[in-house]
């Protein structure tokens, strides 16, 4: 049995897979199971188009680069199994549609706009604080909270990197009890931590563990099936008995929950084996 | 009906010739015809609602297709499918497409930085693109290593084609549904704004053309050739072209749309 990770690369050697404490655990129980586990960088190599074709009986995405989604679209479109779906990767990464699902679910959402022209966004700040979020962006990388309608970045009309336009994403503030609650899904398990924002040390990232009850594990639940995804994570804002989805990120780093790698190494064993004996 | 284009947001915002037509002779059949253009609006997501009984993706940007993808979501239709369309804006995924179709294309190649492309330099030069750019953004071609090394930093991922440097590179094909025509269009980088002159359609081309649009399930589309020795090579396929230079243009795209319709 052949899996693939595709991992993020190091920051400082793009070539070299960043894999943490958790990963590495997944890793070792899978190799203990019997299973051969390839690590894959796309932005390591020079990929001939032409040539790609699955030969491993899972691929995981545990990198959503943007070369990584393209690759794996390839694989899929070949036949590759790939956890998470390259679909629901993408959904979760398009902040605009992945707010859209949750609300065909009626999942409890903030007010949420996009434009691409910054002005429009000045007057729903008469209304309360805003959330300004990078349309595809992931771990609060220019996640910013807005209070002033002086603001630059309701001067703004993004583009990209070749001047091409990009959209704004916007949230209205909504209450918390200043944390955020992070439910982590693999399959049927689920755990809950809880932590400030932004996590600022290692410490931080760990969280604190919190109860997870049957409303939160069935709206998380929800959101993971809006989405389409099987490893997953989803940020709450919680203040008394109101609760809003903030955030979803598909295979995240699972930190604070010791018994994560254990459970992603069993169900990604199960996918294996049921994805090899299919090829079988 | 209600039909509604979503379109690219120029300076000033306003359709090309074509579209104004197209809406004019919709709405002589008696559909309500309205343009919106994503950037230039203000869209609340967790009251979004379908109003359209079709939408018709004209624009390439990323908020055109993140709206149209969340109104598929709610049960819209979108033509093309959002996801026909992210395909082909996507070069890496179209050329290993078009290669698993069989359709000739040039030799593709996808990387993390142009550096890396070296290798693939044996073959002769190479077309340097964004991977999802369009209007000819950030173009380059590179004989030689050092050229690589020049080339302008890519974003996230390059991609890169063997450059036939003598092949004639002005031949388009445009599809409407099941009808194919052939334009001679030199490229420039305002080239996707002009006309291009009718051509004679091979009927190799037109199978090209057809397999393009089965490949990604595009029924309005454009697909660029290079011809060399004879032989044709996809080297981009688009979505919802500007039909410049098409004969009846208007007219056809909408007898096409409203057959859509039900009509």
């Amino acid at each position: 049995m052949r899996i693939a990770f595709f991992m993020q690369g190091l920051a400082g050697d793009r070539s070299v897979p960043h894999v943490s404490t958790v990963m590495e655990q997944v890793f070792g129980s899978l190799r203990k199971a019997g299973a051969e586990v390839n690590l894959l960088v796309a932005e390591s190599r020079a990929w001939d188009l032409a040539h790609i074709e699955p030969n491993h009986d899972l691929y995981v995405l545990k990198s959503k680069s943007p070369l990584t989604l393209s690759l794996a679209t390839i694989l899929r479109e070949k036949g590759a199994d790939i956890v998470n779906s390259v679909e629901s990767c993408r959904l979760a990464r398009d902040k605009i549609a992945a707010e859209v699902a949750l609300v065909t679910r009626n999942l409890p959402v903030p007010a949420t706009w996009t434009t691409g022209q910054g002005r429009l966004l000045r007057p729903l700040i008469n209304d309360g604080a805003l959330w300004l979020k990078p349309r595809s962006g992931s771990k609060g990388r220019g996640v910013a909270r807005v209070i002033d309608s002086a603001d630059a970045a309701f001067a703004e009309n993004p583009t990209d990197h070749y001047g091409l336009p990009q959209p704004l994403f916007a949230q209205r503030d909504v209450p918390s009890a200043g944390l955020d609650t992070k439910v982590y899904v693999v399959g049927e398990r689920h755990w809950a931590i809880t932590r400030p924002w932004p996590a600022r040390t290692a410490q931080d990232k760990q969280g604190q563990h919190a109860s997870i009850d049957a409303d939160l594990r069935a709206a998380a639940v929800a959101c993971g099936e809006a989405l389409g995804l099987e490893i997953y994570g989803v940020d709450f804002l919680i203040a008394g008995r109101e609760r809003h989805v903030v955030d979803i990120n598909a295979f995240p780093g699972f930190k604070g929950v010791g018994e994560a790698a254990g459970e992603i190494a069993s169900y990604l064993l199960r996918r294996l084996t049921v994805a090899a004996a299919r090829a079988a | 009906m209600h039909l509604c284009f979503i379109l690219e947001t120029r300076n000033p915002p306003r359709p090309n010739q074509i579209i104004v037509e197209t809406a004019a002779l919709l709405e002589n059949r008696g559909a309500r015809v309205s343009m919106i253009y994503p950037e230039q609006e203000l869209w609340r997501l967790d009251t979004l609602r379908v109003d359209a009984d079709l939408y018709l993706l004209k624009s390439d940007s990323e908020l055109a297709l993140s709206l149209a993808h969340s109104l598929e979501l709610l049960g819209g239709r979108v033509l093309n499918p959002h996801d026909a369309c992210r395909k082909v804006k996507d070069k890496a995924v179209t050329a290993a497409l078009l290669c698993q179709s069989g359709i000739p294309t040039p030799s593709s190649y996808a990387a993390g930085h142009p550096g890396q492309l070296e290798h693939h330099l044996q073959g002769g030069a190479l077309i340097l693109k964004p991977n999802r750019g369009y209007h000819g953004v950030g173009l380059a071609i590179a004989r030689d290593a050092s050229a690589l090394a020049r080339a302008r930093d890519y974003a996230d991922v390059v991609f890169a084609q063997s450059y036939f440097v003598d092949a004639r590179k002005d031949l388009k094909l445009f599809g409407i549904g099941d009808e194919v025509f052939a334009l001679r269009k030199p490229f420039s980088t305002d080239s996707f704004l002009q006309s291009g002159i009718p051509a004679e359609l091979a009927p190799e081309h037109e199978e090209i053309a057809h397999r393009c649009a089965k490949t990604f399930g595009l029924s309005l589309f454009g697909v660029d050739l290079v011809e060399e020795d004879g032989r044709a090579f996809v080297v981009d396929v688009n979505y919802f072209p500007g039909y410049r230079g098409v004969p009846n243009a208007a007219q056809l795209l909408s007898s096409f749309i409203w057959q859509q319709c039900g009509g």
